[in-house]
């Protein structure tokens, strides 16, 4: 009984203390992961919503982690956050939009000045669904290798070009280990810590899925894409140690619990590059200086990047919408994108902002001039974002691919045998969709009948109408083959 | 006056009732709404808040489907395999209970001024050589701590070495994760390290081995294997003549004891004995069929003694599996050792290796059960054993042994009972953060568990009627193990 | 070493008790040194976290253990950073409550269930059991959905009462209370005592180990949580640890070190629950011994 009654007061006493005092401002709320940078996002926000004589407000967080399930169930019981953070990358957009939380912002959009234009002409595929557009970038990711010139440096070698061809990267990279780990007892310098497997299959000309995002596209001539990425992997890994096994990253350290250790091993030289986007400087700056560069990854013959957006949604049922389509507004202004490019927590969304000085030599960071210009520039350049089907579960497909390059690893099954079983899983999973939902089947239908079009026209070489093609990846290939008809042909069955 | 049975439903009900209402608000509602859905067609992405569609009752569907499933098995094999470890886990947790259970202060005052200034002295010394010596900071330190620990031991007894045995699970789970993938890191961990030497002489030695001996040694692994299966065969049928073990006992125990015959079809090294092996158990099964089931010296009800013929049989079958085990591993070592490039045989590579996952895994959980939620209930469940019949067993002049199974281990039986039930659960539902933070399921999907399976159906594809449907399969695993359990488990469980 | 005065006096009394005396000895040394040896075995990811939380991030995920400098200001920089004093005191407040909740409705119901005989009692108990046995995954959305329209969404209360009722803690005072002799019911019974006494006076302090058990897992568990917390809490100045430690681990990037000096602190509550719990159930041993 005592404890009860102490417990009674204690909780009396905490509500007292905690009582809120209301400002009677309309609060929105951010879902977003906390860290330490949000306190003076919010601070800018409101500062600038003040300056521009938009109605007041407050903004709060909510925090999230990096998993989706917490917007997921808040969405879908009614009570999702006013704006939340979601990832372009896995495929996230693609699920909410299907699930249908997003507002579309694309009139307001125009109206307050954050439409595709404001933004990296490359995401424009994310950033849409159905021709609505939803989202509006927080930053943007282009990934690079990151390089420590001052280990090439220690070991007499010079660093690697800004684009080169896989060829290069064997030779250059077969060296380097060579030099570096002569004596050692075990293999302590690697080249690279991962390659890239999508960037790989991309850089000879094909994609996951084909160009209607109606088949996944892996296997048969001229697709053997992925097959050649995994064959790259498997003796990069197994043959010419130029990247490390997975028993090599555990045997360095196996801090994977929290990001990894793959920075931090970057830093002290074990491996020469690194693959990550520009926001990897939020944690060099923390460990200290170090002569940096970047470069592409290694090409079969077409240079590409990667670029992804962590980006915020307007969610349907909040009650403050108007409020929130403001704060995407706040992101494409200059308060907010000059913050990002202080805090080099990847690109701001405006590419206009990566011109200014501040972007481009941080005054306390000489030793990264070399860095952000690249990154900007590769994101304008050679970046196609990560090819989503409206027809499957785009978190699947990736999983998938990836178990493709593990049971390469793990000696389970052949490269050829891997992407035939990838393959056939992802279509599998396109007709189980097609099943369960039979509303997706009339698009679908229409898409298909494109498709046979299109690869009637590649047989014969004959130029693609532009509109035909809705895989992002194609789109951009074709276009800088030449493959794609000049003017627009509206006319389609 | 009322009469004793409606007064005690009502008292029943009375005290019943604070818990049974926030139960059936916050468990039973939902859990009827899930089962419900298992039966419907509830997709995120099309039924929620938003759209309007109806959601479609597709009957079987979703159970029809889940046993197609590409994966399914195997991820239920996955979960069935890292649950193997189990009852290893409770031993270990018992054993640990009783050793911190013991007497450690002694019952005269001597024993505690000798033994402090002992230790401390002992220790001092170790510490001054290994600084003099000028050993690695971390040695120190490592060394400090446990000196410290006894001394802290001796003087406060018990609860030290209770809260220091308990203390991974305060620790957030992830850093208990990280510590093992340390642990385990093929090159550079402290278990390869120790394993490195005796699995090259290992080595060494299969490869130096002519092929017949290696063969012969299989077949002999093997036939160990079959006679402990026919000395079980045996015993069984007697039990069963003297009327311990009742027909159906005796059905479910003879189904148990042949697995490992049948496994061995899977494992056997070479195609003459997985025909052999399960064709002389079968003999050996008909010709017990044929001589004994004619005469029967004490009858006994069908259902009698399901619960010992289960034990016996379980007891059995880590031996049978062991043996074949060993000529499995014979067999697979030869062939490792007679690849071209064979030089030293590696130690495994445990966590990066997808034959070497899940025993990693297991050996983890072992760790991690011993100092865990079962040992202080244990713990707990020996403070409850009354001292007047430890004493009288002792005045008996019982031994230690006699005095645990006859007077320490009835007692421990509901307690006993909890423990298999939570473990049983614990393990069918397991290995999700387990899968999260430390293996992300792989390397390909070898410790992906069903739990993770259901999460990853439920919110990455949002077909949330799907995985409640492979979530009341998995419920009816349980629930079935339990009732196994709940029936014919010790007669001390629901008396 | 040499014998000290006390067992000289003894061996001078009689030799027999010397020669136990010494076996005595022997046996809790070595005991003492098993258990100690032992203890490291579980001691080392305690370290580890020890240690990496006085690393600088630089260090953070190296493989040597030991950090070049201890850098003990990283403990009072995560309270300079988030709100950890609050924290601490949200998740301690949530926990206690739980736990005093789900203890006494779990103490009752198990009473309920072990000692008193009404018809049916077997079949509810078997419902109890069964819920548990479903993944709880699966029951998140409709849970949550209820809290919503029960309007405890950032709220302490929505955090506390659905956590108070448990079949875990029910099924395990259950068992504990089986292990009671049926013959006390029978005496308090003649002595006239009500359920209500039969329970409170008699039952009850003889489950004290059970009920200290089920007071260390219902503490940490609930001060541990994490999902449910994070799916209810909006508010910043209501989060509990677990939620306002990923602070530090963000898209920004991860502040190992500073997390791992976060979920050391964090860890001091339920120590110290668990060694006063422990004391007592020690304590409790020791007077049976007396009165035996």
């Amino acid at each position: 009984m005592a404890i009860l009654a102490v417990l009674i007061l204690v909780t009396i006493g905490t509500a007292m203390v905690n009582k809120q005092t209301s400002s009677g401002k309309p609060v929105i709320y951010w879902v977003t992961d906390n860290n330490p940078a949000r306190a003076l996002q919010i601070n800018t926000f409101q500062a600038w919503m003040k300056k521009k004589g938009y109605p007041d407000c407050e903004l709060k967080l909510d925090t999230a982690n990096r998993d989706v399930s917490k917007q997921i169930i808040q969405s879908v019981s009614g009570v999702g956050g006013d704006v939340m953070d979601c990832w372009s990358g896995g495929g996230d957009i693609m699920y909410f939009a299907e699930m249908g939380i997003m507002e579309d912002v694309t009139e307001d959009a125009k109206k307050l000045g954050f439409d595709p234009s404001k933004t990296f002409p490359s995401l424009e595929d994310d950033l849409k669904v159905g021709g609505k557009q939803y989202i509006f970038p927080c930053n943007v990711g282009a990934s690079m290798y990151f390089v420590n010139c001052e280990v090439f440096k220690r070991f007499g070698l010079e660093t690697p070009p800004m684009t080169w061809d896989i060829a290069e990267f064997e030779r250059r990279g077969k060296e380097f280990v060579e030099v570096a780990n002569k004596g050692l007892e075990r293999r302590m310098f690697f080249m690279a810590e991962n390659i890239d497997m999508i960037s790989t299959m991309r850089s000879y000309g094909n994609d996951v899925f084909n160009e209607t995002l109606t088949r996944s596209r892996m296997t048969g001539e001229g697709n053997e894409g992925y097959l050649k990425a995994l064959k790259l992997n498997k003796k990069w890994i197994e043959e010419y140690h130029l990247i490390p096994s997975a028993a090599e990253v555990q045997s360095f350290s196996t801090d994977s619990g929290y990001g990894g250790a793959t920075l931090q091993l970057f830093f002290k030289g074990n491996f020469a590059m690194v693959n990550i986007g520009r926001y990897a400087l939020i944690q060099f700056r923390q460990f200290g200086t170090m002569d940096l560069d970047a470069v592409q990854y290694p090409n079969g013959g077409y240079p590409n990047t990667i670029i992804a957006t962590r980006a915020a949604l307007v969610y349907k049922g909040g009650k403050n919408k108007d409020l929130a389509k403001y704060f995407l507004a706040y992101l494409a202004s200059e308060d907010y994108n000059m913050n990002i490019v202080n805090d080099a927590d990847a690109l701001p969304p405006n590419p206009e902002y990566t011109r200014t000085e501040e972007y481009l030599h941080p005054k306390d960071y000489p030793n990264e001039w070399k860095v952000h210009k690249k990154f900007a520039q590769d994101a304008v350049d050679i970046s196609i974002v990560l090819t989503k089907s409206p027809f499957v579960a785009n978190k699947r497909v990736y999983s998938y691919l990836d178990d493709a390059r593990q049971a390469v690893l793990s000696k389970k099954q052949t490269p050829e045998e891997s992407v035939k079983y990838c393959e056939t899983r992802i279509n599998e999973e396109i007709d189980r969709n097609l099943l369960e939902k039979p509303k997706l089947r009339p698009e679908y239908d229409k898409q298909l009948e494109l498709q046979k079009k299109i690869d009637e026209y590649r047989k014969t070489g004959r130029k693609i109408p532009k509109d035909w093609i809705s895989n992002p990846y194609h789109k951009k290939y074709y276009k800088d083959m030449g493959w794609l008809e000049t003017e627009k042909n509206a006319n389609i069955q | 006056m009322l009469s004793k049975k409606t007064s005690n439903t009502i008292a029943g009900i009375a005290f019943l009732s604070p818990n049974i209402i926030g139960f059936l608000c916050f468990t039973t509602i939902p859990l009827v709404f899930s089962m419900v859905l298992a039966f419907s067609n509830w997709d995120l992405t099309l039924h929620n808040m938003f759209h309007d569609e109806a959601i479609k009752f597709v009957g079987l569907k979703n159970f029809i489907r889940l046993f197609q499933e590409r994966d399914f098995w195997k991820f239920l094999g996955n979960t069935l395999f890292l649950m193997m470890g189990a009852p290893f886990a409770i031993a270990g947790s018992l054993i640990a209970a009783i050793l911190l259970n013991k007497d450690l202060k002694g019952k005269k005052s001597g024993v505690f001024k000798i033994i402090l200034p002992g230790a401390i002295l002992f220790i001092s010394c170790v510490m001054l050589t290994l600084v003099g010596m000028g050993a690695a900071a971390l040695t120190i330190l490592i060394v400090g701590a446990v000196g410290m620990t006894l001394i802290s031991g001796i003087l406060f007894g018990q609860t030290v070495y209770r809260t220091l045995f308990y203390l991974p699970n305060f620790t957030s789970g992830v850093a208990v994760y990280i510590l093992w993938k340390k642990l385990y890191s093929p090159q550079t961990g402290p278990v390869n390290a120790v394993l490195d030497k005796p699995v090259s002489v290992v080595g060494n030695i299969v490869n130096a081995t002519p092929s017949w001996v290696l063969l012969a040694g299989e077949w002999l692994c093997l036939l160990i294997g079959l006679f402990i299966m026919m000395k079980v065969l045996k015993s069984l049928f007697n039990h069963w003549k003297e009327g311990d073990i009742g027909s159906c006992g005796l059905v479910l125990a003879l189904f148990f004891v042949m697995l490992p015959a049948f496994f061995a079809i899977l494992w056997a090294p070479t195609a003459a004995m997985k025909l052999a092996v399960p064709a002389i158990a079968v003999v050996l099964l008909v010709f017990h069929l044929a001589t004994d089931l004619k005469t029967r010296d004490f009858p006994c009800t069908i259902w009698h003694g399901v619960g010992s013929g289960f034990m016996i049989a379980m007891i059995s079958l880590i031996p049978m599996f062991m043996f074949i085990g060993f000529a499995a591993a014979i067999a697979h070592l030869a062939d490792i050792t007679r690849q071209t490039d064979f030089s030293v045989l590696p130690p495994p590579e445990w966590l990066a290796s997808y034959d070497w996952a899940k025993p990693a895994i297991m050996i983890m959980g072992l760790w991690m059960a011993i100092g865990s939620n079962n040992m202080l209930l244990y713990l707990a469940g020996l403070s409850n054993v009354p001292p007047e019949l430890e004493e009288a067993a002792d005045i008996d002049g019982a031994s230690p042994f006699q005095k645990f199974w006859h007077v320490t281990w009835p007692q421990l039986a509901p307690i006993t009972f909890f423990i298999v039930v939570m473990t049983v659960i614990g393990g069918l539902q397991g290995g999700f953060e387990m899968a999260r933070t430390m293996t992300q399921g792989g390397p390909f999907g070898s410790t992906t568990t069903l739990s993770y399976f259901i999460y990853n159906e439920g919110f990455a594809t949002g077909r949330l009627g799907y995985s409640s449907a492979i979530s009341w399969v998995l419920f009816i695993m349980v629930f079935s193990i339990t009732m196994i359990n709940w029936k014919f488990g010790s007669k001390y469980v629901n008396d | 070493m040499s014998m000290t005065e006390n067992s000289k006096r003894d061996s001078v009394m009689n030799v027999s008790k010397g020669r136990t005396l010494k076996r005595e000895i022997m046996g809790i040394s070595l005991l003492h040194i098993l258990l100690a040896g032992m203890s490291l075995l579980f001691m080392l990811p305690f370290l580890w976290m020890v240690l990496t939380s006085l690393k600088t991030l630089a260090e953070v995920g190296l493989p040597e253990w030991m950090p070049a400098a201890f850098q003990w200001k990283n403990y009072p920089e995560v309270f300079d950073v988030i709100p950890f004093a609050k924290f601490y005191w949200n998740s301690i407040l949530i926990a206690s409550w739980v736990t005093f909740l789900q203890v006494f409705t779990s103490s009752l119901a198990a009473f309920s269930f072990s000692r008193l005989n009404w018809p049916g009692r077997d079949k509810v108990f078997l419902m109890y059991l069964a819920t548990m046995m479903l993944p709880g995954l699966v029951m998140m959305i409709p849970n949550y959905q209820i809290m919503i329209s029960l309007g405890w969404v950032d709220s302490f209360v929505g955090l506390i009462v659905p956590a108070s009722f448990s079949a875990f803690g029910t099924f395990m005072m259950r068992q504990f209370m089986m292990t009671i002799p049926t013959s006390l019911d029978e005496a308090a019974e003649i002595d006239g005592a009500s359920k209500w006494q039969l329970y409170w006076d008699v039952i009850l302090p003889l489950s004290k180990p059970g009920l200290i058990t089920l007071t260390i897992f219902t503490f940490m568990g609930n001060y541990q949580s994490f999902f449910w917390p994070l799916v209810m809490l909006k508010s910043i100045d209501k989060y509990t640890l677990p939620v306002g430690l990923l602070f530090f681990d963000s898209t920004r990037g991860q502040t190992t070190h500073l997390l791992m000096a976060g979920v050391t602190m964090s860890v001091l509550p339920m120590v110290i629950v668990f060694i006063i719990m422990q004391k007592q159930m020690v304590k409790g041993i020791q007077l049976g011994a007396v009165k035996g």
